[in-house]
């Protein structure tokens, strides 16, 4: 109910311009990710994932099973390694939502956006950079709720020093 | 066991965090807070001299049960008095401990990694902390205290 009280004043304040709100929560998120990383790696000790495909599992696997508590699944592993599709059977955000009935919202607003930001943070603190976006949801009509990811780059430079 | 002094850094080496424990009885001397940002600077250059100087062959396989993401840079430091222990994780945050002579490796990386834990939850939990910035949490230093003196 929190979530959805911050979407709904979200919409109020800027007016129901859905683009805006999708990017405001996408940056709530960034921050989020960028702290929530660190208890991530306090919790659970794992090392540098070897590959982009292991970075999906363990997203999949123990990142959301810790936050949310459900498993998504893995889909769509790109032969080059470096994009994948995470769908999500049920999204607690969004458990008893509707979205408002005027015709904009539907198309346009992606009500977990949210998770876009703190998926794209918290890669980004461990040296990915990664375009995350929301491609189908369930709110929205769609069959399933599916987020792409897909690697941009590894940042080399920014890679602590005294790793492997 | 006996921790003497702890140190945060940040990944650009920046000292986010520094405390004394019982500087009276340990006899440690207290410096300016210039001096400990120079101490820290240079810990996290030699970190990274180190990992550069470190042969290839000698690279350790992935075999990491604590956490602690610091394989080929400066881990460890011995002399008469005290240990140092460097303990990085892959954010790029060094926590540093100066221990007693009689404190092993594996005390002081479980004690390290407990640190890494509150700050994990009393720093980056606290939304009024800027990431990178010196930590002024009350709530973390007073924790950071009470696993000080927990064995």
């Amino acid at each position: 109910m929190t979530y959805g009280s911050v979407v709904a004043q979200l919409c109020r304040d800027y007016n129901n311009d859905y683009k805006r709100v999708n990017e405001q929560l996408e940056s709530m998120g960034y921050n989020i990710g960028i702290r929530l990383i660190e208890e991530f790696l306090a919790k659970t000790n794992f090392g540098r994932c070897i590959n982009f495909k292991e970075t999906a599992e363990i997203i999949s696997k123990v990142g959301f099973k810790m936050f949310l508590n459900t498993t998504p699944t893995v889909e769509n592993f790109s032969a080059d390694g470096k994009q994948f599709n995470l769908i999500l059977e049920d999204n607690p955000l969004a458990e008893f939502v509707e979205l408002p009935d005027d015709n904009k919202a539907v198309k346009e607003l992606w009500y977990s956006n949210v998770l876009v930001g703190v998926l794209k943070g918290a890669l980004q603190m461990v040296q990915l950079d990664v375009d995350v976006s929301f491609v189908k949801d369930v709110l929205r009509g769609d069959p399933s709720t599916e987020i792409k990811l897909r690697l941009n780059k590894i940042l080399k430079d920014e890679i602590p020093a005294g790793e492997d | 066991m006996k921790v003497l002094s702890l140190y945060l850094l940040n990944k650009s080496g920046g000292l986010i965090y520094q405390r004394d424990f019982n500087p009276e009885s340990n006899g440690i001397n207290k410096l300016s807070s210039n001096d400990y940002l120079i101490t820290a600077g240079t810990l996290h250059s030699i970190h990274a001299i180190v990992a550069g100087l470190t042969p290839p062959v000698l690279h350790p396989i992935q075999e990491n049960q604590t956490g602690n993401q610091n394989q080929t840079g400066l881990f460890q430091v011995e002399t008469e008095r005290f240990n140092l222990f460097i303990y990085q994780t892959l954010t790029g945050l060094k926590i540093i401990s100066i221990v007693q002579k009689g404190v092993s490796q594996e005390t002081a990386t479980r004690f390290m990694a407990n640190i890494h834990s509150i700050y994990s939850d009393y720093v980056m939990k606290n939304p009024f902390y800027t990431l990178d910035m010196p930590i002024k949490c009350q709530l973390f230093s007073n924790k950071v205290l009470l696993l000080s003196e927990a064995s």
